[in-house]
């Protein structure tokens, strides 16, 4: 990873954002409510929105990202994925499972700018990496406001 | 062409229309004439034009800008438009602008805050006259669910109290359910009309609180309803939800069948999706209404949420309800902190637990719960950590499950500014127990209706208007829980009536909508501080009774016990009052709603000023003055007194009270109450006379007032059995009162038990059977009997009991008449019985009402120089409204005024010539003959009667007497009830007047009837009164309302104003005697 180039690192970042997508797009077709279509569709767009800004990064100078600092709310890290249809997948479900890769993609960008520390390219994965923490943070709120009502 | 009187009509053009106009009307007067409405603030029919509140603006052709309509006059050819997109936009700004400085809140902030705007106010006041059936009433205009309601409702009401600023808040809900159990458990509980059937059918799927409402007033509204309940019974989370210690069952059992006893059919166990479908029943009625919900229990998603032992907290609290008592063992932990959470909780200890222990990841102040029953819990000795997250469960080393929880911690707050929890670092814990109850939500189960495209969003809850809760689906409608997500019952309970309302439109073919109602807030300018209540008694709020708290932990059995009537009316004497007391009938409310008026159009300076409750039967808010001028202006030139004047000016102008005093200290003041009357906003308003004001929606009656032999025609208003208010009526005397008749009458009604017909002896109530028996008894064991009769009553009621006296042989007596010289009643025939009729006649009440209006003084054509009215004593005080006319007339110029033996401010304000002594009365005459006046006397015989010594009162009858010989003089005699002079007259053709009053004394009878008034009883003689109350009498019969305001009356020397005839049988069966 060390002698990646930043453009093989955003590239792959964006194919795994562009897989993001297209997995929102497959449970459309399988989603039972047309609202649920709704937000299905919207959380792709979400992460296409994702593919745009992390095409901005390669524009910008790597020694001058930081990564943003951004509240982790650990929701995610105490639940359990659901296992049910995807057909079947209510509201609870579906915000478990993006934030639940959101939080994926946030450990692999830690861990692998772990391995190359001190360089200008653990500056891009970190950010990357703050990058994923604000999506799951934009998911548990979510979470924490519409599920967890009463708790 | 040259019609009334002289007057000419002209042809003027009005929005297009040419019509005919009488000459020097105003165009405001011209467009009523028409049928068009333009609205005023300052306009009175009492009063000169003056054109001060701008907003009767209308467009003239040819003149610039606007003009005010009703101080501009018509002109022959004007083309007028009274209403076009630019008038009204110029009204509406007139509008914005006096609201930019009117302090205010037409509504108190509990009943604002109650989702279904439930009257708090009036309510609760109504129960502080221990009005309890009508506060009931007044209750179910919203909500179905009182004494539900008054025991599990989270009281938004109680959070906006400004009690809270002062103490506490009231005890609205403890009120509630209060008035709510009493007529619950009275036998007979009260139902509303059901209108006849409308033709409509409606299913309504789901029988809880929002469901079961909107069956309640549909089927008020003449719809067939049937309600279809999944569960087995009805109630909803009402009955699965709550535990019995709070909502017993038998108390919504009630509630509900005094909904299904209108007509609403009710089927259990039906289920949408399974028995029922959404299409056929769409297809069967003519509308539906989806109510069903919010049932799913939350799952937590943390591991080992599937192991034995983990239960979901709504569950648990429905197989309680429906009689399964899961086992939990000894130790509970249960997740949430939600009143779900509480309620398991403390189920949990009732159901044998010892050790419960409540874990919430927020804190206390995030906790949704209800602060009450967090309270509750905390005493019954459940323990509460807050601020930690359940992450899993595990199997027990000790005991069967094993908890493990984070610590958490408040975050930084987001961009919302909400601080999130967040875990504490390494801050883990757990805790061993028997059972993890999981209370962090509910929703509802949605899935029979996916096929219905957008009519679910993502979370579950139905797609529809918020407002009127219809949906994108024609003839469906929604409501509760299913629209909103989990919420408190009276939420749903609101929507469930805002469905019914939008139903209705939609039946009625009209635009689904429901328009938001205009309202000032004081908060819209400023809050109220605590300085502003400074002044309000700090006043415990009454706490209410349990049972023992050992025994609370064990049972199921309801923990309040409800308040003492004792306690109610307490309570309810707490209310601040701060809602609007004109709010019925406010004109600038009206307007402001009709014209979409916005109250921050104009944010600026505003005016605050004190409240002035000083006067015994006005209260002044000077805050919501809106300067049209009408008090000031009707003060001085109806009553010729001018109490009320404007101080400084430009922004800072204002109204106060002569010399700044406190309105109740000014001794000008007759207390007349015009001004009240004239204020179309509730900067003035009445004070009920005990001094607790309740602003209530009125019933009108008309009628007469029985105060004195002027027998002024007025309204009697009042809500239920409560008597609010009397306010003028516009047909006679100038659409004025006097103190007697608009307040002290009011006094009298209010304190009068009436209507009820229950009659009474010191033993307590009895049946009319009895009472009639026993009044028989009474009657054979006396051995002499005499009779009062009371001239406030009607003429058919005194003609009733003088022709039952003449069959019993009983002596009468007219109550407060008996010493009443005779010789004053000869002189009532002086010049001819008083006036010609003529000059008298009402007319069915259509005379025209402007300053040349007389009914006491005719237009006899003399000329003023040579006629004089003089008035001998204190007939201001007894008999205004005739004085006021009398003043009227002198400034119309008729003749002077004299007044002798009466020497008040007011009466020095008011006449050309006062005669302070009683004994200058032949300074006067003699005046009179020197200047060669015609002189109309005008005297009450009661209160000279009073006021002096009878060689006086002699020596006055002779004066005039004399005086009539060698000049024109005509006498009208007033008196101090209605039917003095009838009670007097009829008495007369009895017996002589020197017999009236000298019929031996009272200790000569043992039996007195006592019909209208307020005699003892004593060890000499029974008392058998008819009215007033029921103390220290021997029986009581309560007189109906009408006997006392309807009927004839027969005032001297004017002829009789009978409105209806009222029927004998009728009396002698309302009275029994």
């Amino acid at each position: 990873m060390a002698d990646s180039t930043v453009r093989e690192i955003l590239s792959f970042a964006i194919e795994r954002e562009k897989e993001a997508a297209a997995f929102y797009r497959g449970l459309q077709e399988k989603a039972g409510f047309k609202s649920m279509k709704t937000m299905l569709f919207e959380l792709e767009a979400m992460e296409m929105g994702h593919i745009t800004v992390l095409e901005g990064l390669e524009k910008k100078e790597l020694r001058d990202l930081e990564p943003k600092k951004v509240t982790d709310l650990k929701i995610s890290e105490y639940l359990v994925t659901p296992e049910k249809p995807e057909a079947e997948m209510d509201y609870q479900d579906i915000l478990i499972l993006a934030m639940k890769r959101e939080e994926a993609s946030f450990r692999l960008y830690t861990n692998l700018a772990s391995r190359v520390s001190g360089t200008d390219t653990e500056k891009l994965l970190l950010r990357i990496a703050s990058e994923e923490a604000g999506h799951k943070l934009r998911f548990e709120s979510l979470y924490d406001e519409h599920i967890l009502k009463e708790n | 062409m040259m019609t009334n009187g002289g007057r000419k009509l002209i042809q003027v053009h009005i929005n297009g229309k040419e019509c005919a106009v009488f000459e020097g009307v105003t165009i405001l007067q011209a467009a009523r004439e028409q049928g068009l409405h333009i609205p005023t603030l300052c306009d009175d029919r009492r009063l000169e034009p003056y054109g001060s509140c701008w907003v009767c603006l209308v467009k003239v052709e040819g003149a610039k800008g606007f003009v005010p309509s009703c101080a501009t006059q018509v002109r022959p050819g004007m083309k007028i438009v009274t209403d076009d997109e630019e008038v009204r936009q110029a009204r509406k700004l007139a509008f914005e602008l006096i609201l930019s400085n009117h302090y205010g809140d037409c509504k108190a902030p509990c009943t604002l805050a109650c989702p279904s705007n439930i009257d708090v106010q009036g309510y609760v006041g109504l129960i502080a006259y221990g009005k309890n059936a009508e506060a009931l009433k007044l209750v179910k205009k919203n909500n179905p669910f009182p004494s539900v309601c008054g025991r599990v409702c989270p009281r938004p009401c109680e959070d906006e109290c400004r009690r809270n600023i002062v103490d506490e808040p009231v005890g609205i809900d403890y009120l509630k359910r209060y008035i709510a159990d009493i007529d619950l458990f009275s036998g007979n509980p009260w139902k509303p009309e059901v209108a006849p059937s409308n033709g409509k059918k409606v299913a309504v799927i789901g029988g809880g609180p929002a469901g079961l409402s909107a069956a309640y007033y549909l089927k008020q509204a003449g719809t067939e309803v049937t309600v279809y309940e999944a569960q087995e019974k009805a109630g909803g989370m009402l009955r699965y939800g709550i535990p019995d210690y709070r909502l017993p069952q038998d108390v919504l059992d009630k509630e509900i069948a005094l909904i299904t006893d209108l007509g609403v059919s009710l089927i259990c166990g039906k289920c949408l999706g399974t028995e029922l479908e959404l299409e056929t029943l769409l297809k069967e009625n003519d509308a539906v209404l989806l109510a069903l919900g919010a049932w799913q229990s939350r799952e937590m998603r943390i591991a080992g949420e599937d192991l034995p032992g983990v239960l979901p907290g709504i569950d648990m609290l429905r197989g309680v309800a429906e009689g399964n008592h899961p086992k939990i063992g000894r130790k509970v932990a249960v997740i949430g902190g939600g009143n779900t959470a509480i309620d398991a909780a403390r189920t949990s200890l009732r159901l044998g637990a010892d050790d419960v222990q409540i874990f919430y990841r927020r804190s206390r102040e995030e906790m949704p719960a209800s602060d009450m029953e967090i309270e509750e819990a905390l005493e019954e000795g459940i323990r509460i950590t807050y601020l930690a997250a359940p992450s899993k469960i595990t199997k027990g080393r000790n005991n069967p499950l094993e908890l493990h929880l984070i610590t958490m911690e408040l975050g930084e707050p987001d961009p919302s500014g909400r601080r999130r929890p967040v875990p504490v670092e390494g801050a883990d814990f757990s805790w061993e127990v028997d059972t993890v109850i999981a209370a962090v939500g509910q929703y509802t189960d949605t899935s029979s209706l996916k096929t219905a495209e957008g009519l679910v969003d993502e979370r579950g809850n139905i797609v529809c208007d918020k407002e009127t809760g219809a949906t994108a689906i024609p003839k469906l409608f929604a409501a509760g829980d299913v629209v909103t997500g989990p919420d408190i019952a009276i939420r749903a309970i609101a929507g469930g009536k805002h469905a019914a309302a939008s139903i209705g439109m939609f039946f009625a073919g009209l635009q689904v909508e429901r328009k938001a109602e205009f309202l000032v807030r004081k908060s819209d300018l400023r809050p109220v501080t605590a300085e502003d209540l400074e002044d309000e008694e700090k006043l415990p709020r009454q706490t209410m009774p349990k049972i023992p708290l050992e025994r609370r932990r064990r049972s199921f059995s309801e923990i309040e016990m409800g308040y003492t009537d004792e306690q109610a009316l307490i309570e309810a004497r707490r209310c601040l009052e701060c809602g609007c007391q004109d709010v019925h009938e406010c004109k600038l409310k009206e307007y402001a709603q009709e014209y979409e008026a916005r109250i921050d159009r104009f944010v600026g300076d505003f005016q605050v000023h004190p409240v002035d409750k000083s006067h015994p039967y006005i209260v002044r808010d000077p805050s919501k003055c809106i300067l049209c001028g009408r008090c000031v202006r009707i003060c001085q030139e109806v009553q010729g007194l001018g109490v009320l004047g404007y101080v400084k000016r430009g922004f800072a102008s204002h109204i106060e009270p002569s010399f700044g005093s406190p309105f109740g200290e000014v001794d000008l003041c007759i207390s007349c109450g015009q001004c009240v009357s004239a204020c179309p906003v509730g900067a003035l308003t009445e004070k009920f006379p005990s001094g607790k004001t309740v602003p209530l929606e009125e019933e009108v009656t008309p009628g007469y007032c029985p105060m004195c032999s002027v027998s002024c025609p007025v309204e009697y208003r009042s809500h239920g059995s409560l008597f609010t208010r009397i306010t003028e009526r516009f047909d006679t005397y100038g659409g004025i009162l006097c103190e007697r008749g608009r307040f002290q009458n009011t006094f009298i009604l209010q304190n009068q038990s009436n209507g009820k017909g229950i009659c009474s002896t010191p033993d307590g109530n009895l049946e009319r059977k009895k009472a009639s028996g026993l009044m028989d008894s009474y009657m054979k064991e006396s051995k002499k009997v005499l009779m009062r009769i009371s001239p406030f009553l009607s003429g058919e009621v005194i003609d009733y009991f003088l022709a039952r006296a003449g069959e019993l042989g009983c002596v009468v007596r007219p109550i407060g008449l008996e010493h009443i010289n005779p010789s004053w009643i000869e002189l009532n025939n002086l010049g001819k019985g008083g006036l010609p009729e003529s000059s008298l006649s009402t007319k069915n009440g259509r005379r025209p009402f402007n300053l040349e209006t007389h009914y006491f003084f005719e237009d006899t054509g003399i000329d003023p120089q040579r006629r004089a009215a003089l008035v001998l004593g204190t007939l201001y005080d007894s008999n205004n409204v005739a004085f006021t006319e009398a003043y009227r007339m002198k400034k119309a110029g008729y003749f002077t005024l004299w007044v002798v033996g009466d020497n008040g401010p007011a009466v020095q304000r008011t006449a050309d010539r006062v005669f302070p002594n009683l004994s200058s009365l032949d300074d006067a005459l003699q005046y009179a003959q020197f200047e060669r006046r015609m002189v109309d006397i005008l005297i009450n015989p009661e209160d000279l009667h009073v006021c002096c010594e009878r060689d006086t009162e002699n020596r006055l009858i002779q004066s005039i007497g004399e005086a009539s010989t060698w000049q024109k003089i005509r006498v009208t005699l007033f008196w101090n009830a209605r039917n003095s002079w009838y009670l007097l007259k009829s008495l007369g053709e009895r017996e002589s007047p020197e017999e009236i009053g000298n019929s031996g004394g009272m200790e000569d009878f043992d039996l007195i009837l006592d019909v209208g008034g307020n005699l003892e009883s004593n060890d000499n003689r029974r008392v058998i009164r008819w009215g007033g109350d029921n103390t220290h009498v021997d029986l009581h019969i309560p007189v109906p309302l009408k006997y006392w305001i309807e009927g004839y009356s027969e005032p001297s020397g004017r002829s009789p104003l009978r409105q209806g005839a009222q029927d004998r049988e009728e009396i002698r069966n309302a009275l029994l005697l």
